[in-house]
């Protein structure tokens, strides 16, 4: 076990190298000077050269590359353009926690929501509530949750004020104990949003993978043990059943950061996605690079650990 | 079976299944009974409702399958301690509710699936799905569940216990896991046990061992066993007595030895005709022409009569009933027996 995570983690480290490359180039390649883009249509010639001498912008791309690479090794994420002097590490720091804390509901939500909803329609198949089921995660899968996130904003917060259209609560607050649990009135919005797609497909998962299992031969062993149904479904049936839907919950904490984009957009929220889209639209390379590298990260963690957790579901798997 | 005690009677079993391609009439008045401490092979072909039979006394057709109409009656004197019943009657299985039915299955009846591969969940250990019955239908708890669970695994020949009693069903042959299902079905010392195909994906080589094993653990417990199979060999090995199956409707049933000498039914002599023989030198295998009747549109009448030489008139429109012929517990439903055994008489008695 010990020896699969450090191997994971050895190539993770290639893994990184090679995404910092390509987003380098590729950032690179976008149109549009920074310096330019940060003094603004009316900056002299003067200025702008040299604020590209500043960020060292005008030294030959290699030498920028090793330089970055360089820092990131020590832990240095560089300095952003557009707010500079601050170092990106700062910025990312300062918004993490909002992030983090709406995106942890919505897998919450989504979990909650969706194993119950999967496995009671699957086991009263094509009942009424199976119907239910099916037609909410299709439609939660379909619909596109910028969209969702607008029409709750007009519908719930401005025609019925039941909460705030954007989330007010003061930074930190929703990491305290108390706060974690009363910020939830004015997230929910968008926790919904986010959470909605989620549960959704993990509805239709659970649901579908259920119904297999419950065909299963162990299942009719099960019954004719004498087990109440109860057991046969929760003990039995379910921790197979599981075995696809904790892969999907793992891809949907990737999911998060492309849904942020949006939902922070929409909901007006200062966090990660917001920083990262302000990013590209100002020509911030160093925040861009840092936030696909360490999202990049976070995909390899999130992998190692849905694969930790395969193991302790199914005895079958073996980690080597 | 010199005491014929009659453990349990099947009467007119008709069960259906509701698919989406139509409603298939998977038994139609299946009728048998079981005597206590015998074999009894259900044999047919596939499809005929050998295993729909054994679910549906078991009470586990799913959500599409449905008993209609029938009457199961158990004589299992522990069961009816077990429910509180008193008074001579026997159980009516199909009239429990569903808690009841629960203190019946392994307990009074349990069941040997068809593919040790997949009978046992992966997800757990032998152990626990060996403690799960013990504790359930025992009382027991603890380390004295564990003691009984590791004399269970010895009695199915696995050593050592202890280390299988660890094991994740992955890490077990098909064959050791087999006797683990073997186990769990007799932990609690059922007075019936259902065998569907327990067999058929083994190796030939441990076939014979565990069917043995069988053999021996059933006279050992007092069970009755209800072996459902294809394989004539098996039921010429293990079997007192044979009902066959065609089609939805047992169509005869004899005890083993009359069966394979003097099969009666048209479908049984075609069946035990279709049996290689390796001393007798034959050009070609026999086989029953046409093939098995699809359930969504039976047959009207006799449901064989398709594919009988001795089909008339009157098998077309009328169902035969199970009568005794030649002796009481020789049972054939036919319309044409008279022809049937004057035609026996021809070849000199034996098929």
């Amino acid at each position: 076990m010990r020896e699969y995570i450090v191997k994971k983690l050895a190539i993770a480290i290639l893994v990184l190298i090679g995404v910092y490359t390509i987003t380098f180039f590729l950032t690179f390649m976008l149109p549009g000077d920074p310096a330019r883009v940060s003094l603004g249509q009316h900056g002299s010639e003067e200025a702008v050269e040299l604020i590209r001498q500043q960020w060292g912008l005008d030294e030959p791309r290699y030498v920028q590359y090793i330089a970055y690479l360089k820092g990131f090794v020590k832990g240095d994420m560089g300095v952003s353009f557009r707010y500079y002097p601050r170092e990106v590490i700062d910025l990312i720091k300062y918004r993490f926690p909002v992030t983090a804390y709406y995106g942890l509901w919505s897998i919450i939500f989504a979990v909650l929501l969706s194993i119950p909803l999967g496995v009671i329609a699957a086991y009263k198949q094509n009942s009424p509530f199976d119907n239910f089921a099916v037609l909410i995660s299709q439609i939660g899968v379909s619909i596109p949750n910028f969209w969702l996130g607008m029409m709750l904003i007009a519908v719930i917060a401005v025609r019925l004020g039941w909460t705030n259209p954007v989330p007010e609560v003061e930074y930190g607050y929703y990491w305290t104990p108390v706060g974690f649990f009363v910020s939830l009135k004015d997230y929910a919005l968008p926790i919904i949003t986010v959470g909605t797609g989620m549960m959704a497909s993990n509805t239709r998962l659970t649901r579908s993978s259920m119904l297999e299992v419950v065909r299963e031969d162990y299942i009719t062993l099960a019954r004719a043990k004498g087990l109440s149904e109860r057991t046969v479904i929760l003990k039995h049936a379910l921790r197979n059943a599981l075995i696809p839907v904790v892969t999907n919950v793992g891809l949907q904490f990737l999911l998060l950061v492309g849904g942020a984009v949006l939902t922070e957009t929409v909901f007006g929220i200062n966090g990660i996605g917001k920083l990262y889209i302000d990013a590209i639209n100002y020509r911030d390379y160093p925040v861009v690079i840092a936030l696909t590298l360490i999202y990049t990260g976070g995909v390899v963690i999130v992998n190692l650990l849905v694969d930790l957790l395969y193991s302790k579901i199914d005895p079958r798997v073996s980690l080597r | 079976m010199s005491d014929k005690e009659i453990l349990m009677e099947v009467k007119d079993l008709v069960t259906r299944f509701y698919t989406e391609d139509g409603v298939v009439k998977a038994l139609e008045g299946v009728t048998f009974s079981l005597y206590k401490g015998e074999t009894l092979a259900l044999v047919g072909e596939t499809g005929c409702g050998k295993s729909v039979t054994a679910l549906s006394i078991l009470r586990l057709l799913g959500m599409s399958g449905k008993t209609l109409k029938g009457e199961v009656l158990f004589y299992d004197e522990e069961s009816k301690k077990r429910l509180g019943m008193t008074g001579k009657g026997p159980i009516e299985i199909l009239k429990l509710e569903s808690k009841q039915m629960l203190k019946i299955r392994g307990f009074g009846m349990s069941m040997i699936t068809q593919d040790p591969m997949t009978s046992l969940n992966p997800v757990y250990t032998v152990g626990e799905q060996l403690l799960e019955v013990i504790e359930l239908h025992k009382g027991m708890s603890g380390d004295e569940a564990k003691k009984e669970a590791l004399r269970l695994i010895e009695d199915v020949e696995l050593t050592p216990p202890e280390e299988i009693f660890k094991k994740y069903p992955h890490q077990l042959s098909g064959g050791q896991r087999q006797r683990i299902v073997i186990s769990i079905s007799l932990a609690a010392e059922p007075a019936l046990i259902f065998a569907d195909e327990p067999t058929t994906a083994l190796d030939v080589t441990i076939q014979a061992r565990v069917l043995e094993l069988m053999q021996e653990l059933k006279e050992k417990f007092q069970t009755s066993l209800i072996l459902i199979t294809h394989n004539l060999g098996i039921v010429a090995e293990t079997s007192d007595r044979i009902c066959v199956m065609y089609a939805g409707r047992v169509v005869e049933v004899a005890d083993k030895f009359t069966l394979f000498k003097r099969p009666l039914h048209p479908y049984s002599q075609g069946l035990i005709a279709a049996v290689p023989v390796v001393t007798e030198k034959r050009d070609r295998l026999s086989y029953i022409g046409g093939t098995v009747p699809n359930l969504i549109h039976p047959p009207s009448g006799c449901r064989f009569h398709p594919r009988c030489p001795y089909a008339t008139d009157i098998c077309k429109e009328k169902m035969p009933e199970l009568k005794p012929v030649e002796t009481e517990d020789h049972l054939v439903e036919c319309w044409h027996m008279d022809e049937v055994l004057k035609d026996l008489e021809e070849k000199g008695g034996v098929c």
